[in-house]
């Protein structure tokens, strides 16, 4: 009955955004400047039908995740390293803060005149991934109970046990926070750094084609399948952690 | 042996330790009581290297382990596996023998929060005689490792220490007098 519900909510709600889209478009009455939600559905499908378009989508998935996997594991070993030791955090915090403060069009044109057009993408989100997951891990490692860890020194746990029984699962809750809130953040950048670097096969060079040749259907089409795929992200996402963490997992302190 | 020389120790202006001695022989038992704040867990604390003092020293011959006031289990490990993660793995077997050991064969699988708190404080005892025993430890140090348990079963796991470390060196803080007795060494004021 809950699912029901739940379900009906959602129905309701995108009902509700696909009849403003519906009525804007009508109002507007021009394809071209804004294309209607049936087009837009009608144009992904016809999309869809043909191989090149899982390819691009392939392609664009496969950067952004590269990016992705290689900045939160260098995020974890790092915060490893930086929450032990205070000066590496001294050393490293105004790189973190200038990579955050920085815009992303910036790092993008910036980057674009060092690197290849290929790779710029994986290194945008990797941009955006490494300081959430760096800040966020070195938080969890720091909030781990110190009774635990005077536990550990008394009872001889060599390092890798150490953080292996003791600060990572103290640091889970705050690594799947950093993760799930910096996917979108990294896939959304990647993307638009595909728009700018414009590498051969990307959903980026599509969205950019689409504006070239004002064809807004494609245009439209193409960020419809950014937010399905980022939403299918998200989804798979919060099932790998939940299967990761299966076991019956209770944070907090030591009792 | 364990050799305690002139050790002190202050918290801010607080003397908790003021220049305390005391030698304790190869095998010998010694219950530590006072009353709260008289320095029984810090002495045990700077034995067993957490703590630093500020004056004097401390040495013994061989290994030590030491049993915590508090159970302090690792909340996302199992009673089973909080034993084994203090273990080599070659002698993970030792966390089934001292499980049963404690009576606590039923609740192995079990989470932390699962258990009472007198059942957490008696897998945190089985870790505690596990780890001596892989280690071969000499000296055994215990601060108040019965407190939540019931007189019956504080009087089990007593008759259990003293099977377990009859020819080793004890030192066991506690508040109960009986306890202290039963531990059949020397008593000691703080």
């Amino acid at each position: 009955m809950a699912i029901l519900k739940k379900i009906l909510k959602y129905t309701v709600v995108i009902a509700f955004w696909i009849a403003v889209w519906q009525i804007a478009s009508m109002k507007v009455d021009m394809e071209l400047l804004l294309p209607s939600p049936r087009a837009t559905v009608e144009r992904l499908f016809e999309l869809a039908k043909t191989r090149e378009f899982y390819d691009i989508i392939l392609q664009s998935v496969r950067r952004i995740l590269i990016g992705t996997i290689q900045a939160t594991l260098l995020g974890v070993a790092l915060a490893i390293v930086t929450a032990k030791i205070g000066f590496l955090h001294d050393l490293i915090s105004p790189f973190m803060t200038v990579v955050k403060a920085v815009p992303v069009a910036s790092f993008i044109v910036l980057l674009l005149l060092w690197m290849g057009r290929d790779v710029l993408p994986s290194v945008i989100s990797a941009l955006i991934v490494l300081p959430i997951v760096w800040t966020n891990m070195e938080t969890g490692i720091r909030q781990t109970d110190k009774n635990l860890i005077e536990l550990s020194k008394v009872y001889k746990m060599g390092f890798f046990k150490r953080i292996w029984h003791i600060y990572m699962p103290s640091a889970l809750p705050y690594f799947t926070s950093s993760l799930s809130s910096s996917l979108g953040l990294a896939w959304k950048a990647g993307i638009a750094a595909e728009v700018l670097a414009l590498p051969a096969i990307a959903i980026g060079k599509q969205i950019s084609d689409s504006k070239l040749y004002l064809e807004t259907k494609d245009l439209f089409a193409w960020t419809l399948a950014v937010i399905i795929i980022s939403l299918i992200i998200e989804k798979l996402f919060v099932f790998l952690i939940k299967k990761a963490t299966s076991k019956k997992i209770r944070i907090g302190g030591s009792v | 042996m364990i050799r305690i020389d002139g050790i002190s120790k202050k918290y801010k202006k607080q003397t908790v330790l003021d220049s305390f001695s005391l030698s304790v022989d190869d095998g010998k038992k010694i219950a530590l009581m006072g009353a709260s704040g008289s320095g029984k867990t810090t002495l045990l604390r700077i034995i067993s290297g957490l703590e630093k003092p500020d004056a004097g020293s401390v040495s013994y011959n061989g290994d030590i382990a030491v049993m915590f006031q508090e159970p302090r289990l690792l909340p996302w490990k199992t009673a089973k596996d909080n034993i084994c993660a203090v273990l080599k793995k070659e002698n993970s077997h030792l966390a089934q023998k001292y499980l049963s050991l404690v009576g606590l064969d039923d609740a192995k699988e079990k989470h932390p929060h699962e258990l009472s708190g007198g059942m957490a404080q008696r897998v945190a005892f089985a870790r505690f005689l596990a780890f001596a025993e892989e280690t071969g430890a000499d000296n055994l140090l215990l601060d108040e490792p019965f407190s939540a348990l019931d007189s019956e079963t504080e009087e089990k796991m007593l008759s259990v220490l003293l099977d377990f470390a009859a020819d080793k060196t004890v030192i066991l803080v506690t508040h109960d007098d009986d306890t202290a007795q039963k531990l059949g060494g020397m008593v000691v004021k703080m």
